[in-house]
């Protein structure tokens, strides 16, 4: 029985910080927001096994956009014709959701991850302020190249949005996507229209992220067609 | 030089089949509403014959071609047609140019964004349709008076027709038939080539076809640059027709075609110029003497008759009550001394001199 699998689960404290900025890789954006809590679990040894941020109800008071991902068949018996298309659809679906963010863990740590995600799962389950069917959502980075470019964002951002995402975020901080999202479309689109690297890029997780993916996933958080709008990566969802 | 006298515009009669098919063949794919296919084109002809003949109400249905003879040759050398209402007994497809602006206060951004809008709008209006004039002709008052006398059939008899009127031009393609507007919208969603998914449609409105494409607006910033630019784009065949509408007075800016995104004019009949300026007058008693060139800027001179409906390019004044046509002029009239015709200038005078 290997080290991991002895930790306990307990919510963050300041003499915790040095380590979360190893685990995060960051040591920006640590401090808490208002409602917002960060678990950890950690070893007997005192090493932190794994972390994630559980949010307050989000969207509330700045609005979240994401992609819905639908479909819709165009068929024809007498052209022989039998298409299924992706569409899109920006919309604020998820708001009033819980959020987990920050996710991260150390080597080895998965089972230390699904501990916080189950224990984030029933904190909100058992939080009676929490309406909206204790709505519990994680999104998850989407594909980039080496040089941190995303084709969801060359092909469906890029045209409606001269902005460099990267700088964007450097001068108007994570708020900026809510405000970018009010010079994308907001008609239906269909994928097809789309180049093939973006059309690829929808609801596809970034290689880095994809055992913080399979995580959430052992802890019942399933991908419901909805993406970000920044890079097409998945939102899992659980209620 | 064709002398513009000896132009002769008259409805078309079955036996013009040969000229039709001759001028069907000429076209480019897709460039006249001609079917390359002589069974069609006699079936075209005997519906005309049957609207010309008709003395029944309009029912929406009917299709009149006229042809453009050189009484000099007798030869048949173009055509023109109108469909009395686009689109009858089903859609008549075609997308709506929209801006819409996308703003951020917070980011200081302000883009105007073009829309593509699928809509039936021009569904019941009359429809101008297969101009072919043979290219020897092309440089001559003749399709003039090809295009435009189809406007003085409309206004006298504007009870069989709609008070708004369009026409469909040919977009951007090559000489394969291949189009660039069809390329990034129509073929993502049959993956066929505009020539494969015309004949499929096996000319067939085009509501057909229509029916599979998106019905939610298309934002063009998403299309390749080709095919943004070939929106609203003119087939380089298409622009001396094309050029005669927009004189009359079209509206060229607002739809496009579905398939090649050629522009798709229209217009109220009774703001074009030709209806607006076209007056009432009666045949002189005397037959024109020979013409002094110059006198008086050319117009169209028409019978008035609906089955025998013919007209002529001759010097008139615009607000000349009696026209004096050659006698020859008068013989392919079918029209004698003191006849109602209907005239109007082909060039206009300022509008205060008018």
């Amino acid at each position: 029985m290997s080290q991991a699998d002895h930790f306990t689960v307990r919510d963050a404290s300041a003499a915790d910080t040095p380590a979360l900025a190893a685990l995060l890789a960051t040591t920006t954006g640590l401090a808490l927001a208002r409602g917002a809590r960060r678990l950890v679990a950690a070893a007997p040894d005192g090493r932190l096994l794994a972390t994630l941020r559980l949010d307050p109800p989000l969207g509330l008071q700045t609005p979240r956009h994401w992609y819905r991902v639908g479909c819709t068949v165009h068929a024809s018996a007498e052209l022989r014709l039998f298409l299924r298309q992706a569409t899109l659809l920006l919309g604020n679906d998820l708001t009033g959701a819980h959020e987990l963010a920050d996710l991260a863990m150390a080597p080895g740590g998965d089972a230390a991850l699904q501990a916080l995600v189950w224990a984030a799962r029933h904190a909100v389950a058992s939080d009676p302020a929490t309406g909206d069917g204790h709505r519990l959502i994680a999104e998850l980075p989407g594909l980039r190249d080496a040089q941190g470019r995303s084709p969801f964002w060359d092909g469906l951002g890029r045209p409606f949005c001269a902005l460099d995402p990267a700088e964007a975020l450097a001068r108007h901080g994570p708020g900026w996507l809510a405000d970018v999202a009010a010079l994308l479309p907001r008609q239906l689109l269909y994928a097809a229209f789309l180049p093939d690297a973006a059309q690829a890029a929808i609801g596809a997780v970034h290689p880095s992220a994809q055992a913080v993916h399979d995580v959430l996933q052992a802890c019942g958080l399933r991908w419901q067609h909805q993406i970000r709008i920044d890079d097409g990566g998945p939102v899992l969802e659980a209620s | 030089m064709t002398d513009p006298h000896h132009l002769l515009l008259r409805s078309a009669r079955p036996d013009d089949l040969d000229a039709l098919e001759r001028f069907a063949a000429a076209s480019a794919i897709g460039i006249t509403t001609l079917p390359a296919d002589r069974a069609k084109l006699a079936d075209r002809l005997a519906r005309s014959a049957q609207a010309f003949a008709s003395q029944d109400d309009s029912s929406g249905e009917e299709i009149y071609l006229f042809v453009l003879q050189d009484m000099a040759s007798g030869a048949v050398v173009g055509t023109s047609g109108i469909a009395a209402r686009a689109g009858f007994a089903d859609r008549f497809y075609t997308y709506r140019n929209e801006v819409v602006v996308h703003a951020s206060a917070a980011l200081g951004i302000s883009n105007r964004i073009h829309t593509l809008h699928l809509c039936h709008d021009l569904t019941g209006c009359t429809l101008l349709t297969s101009f072919y004039i043979d290219p020897a002709y092309e440089q001559t008052l003749a399709p003039q008076l090809l295009s435009r006398a189809r406007l003085l059939f409309i206004a006298e008899f504007a009870d069989r027709f709609s008070d708004r009127i369009a026409a469909e031009s040919p977009g951007l393609a090559d000489e394969h038939g291949r189009c660039p507007f069809w390329d990034a919208v129509g073929r993502r969603f049959f993956g066929m080539d505009y020539p494969a998914a015309e004949q499929l449609a096996g000319g067939r409105s085009k509501a057909f076809i229509a029916e599979l494409l998106p019905q939610s607006p298309i934002y063009v910033p998403l299309l390749p640059e080709a095919a943004q630019w070939a929106i609203g784009q003119l087939h380089p065949v298409a622009e001396l027709p094309f050029s005669i509408l927009q004189d009359e007075g079209f509206d060229a800016d607002t739809y496009v075609d579905i398939f090649d995104g050629g522009p798709t004019v229209q217009a109220q009949v009774a703001m074009l110029r030709t209806v607006a300026a076209a007056r009432r007058a009666t045949l002189a008693a005397q037959p024109a003497p020979p013409p002094a060139a110059g006198a008086n800027p050319w117009g169209l001179v028409a019978n008035g008759r609906r089955a025998d409906f013919r007209a002529v390019l001759a010097p008139t004044a615009p607000v000349r009550q009696q026209l004096a046509l050659t006698a020859e002029q008068e013989q392919w009239l079918q029209a004698s001394p003191g006849q109602a015709l209907r005239a109007a200038p082909l060039t206009l005078a300022p509008r205060s001199d008018a």
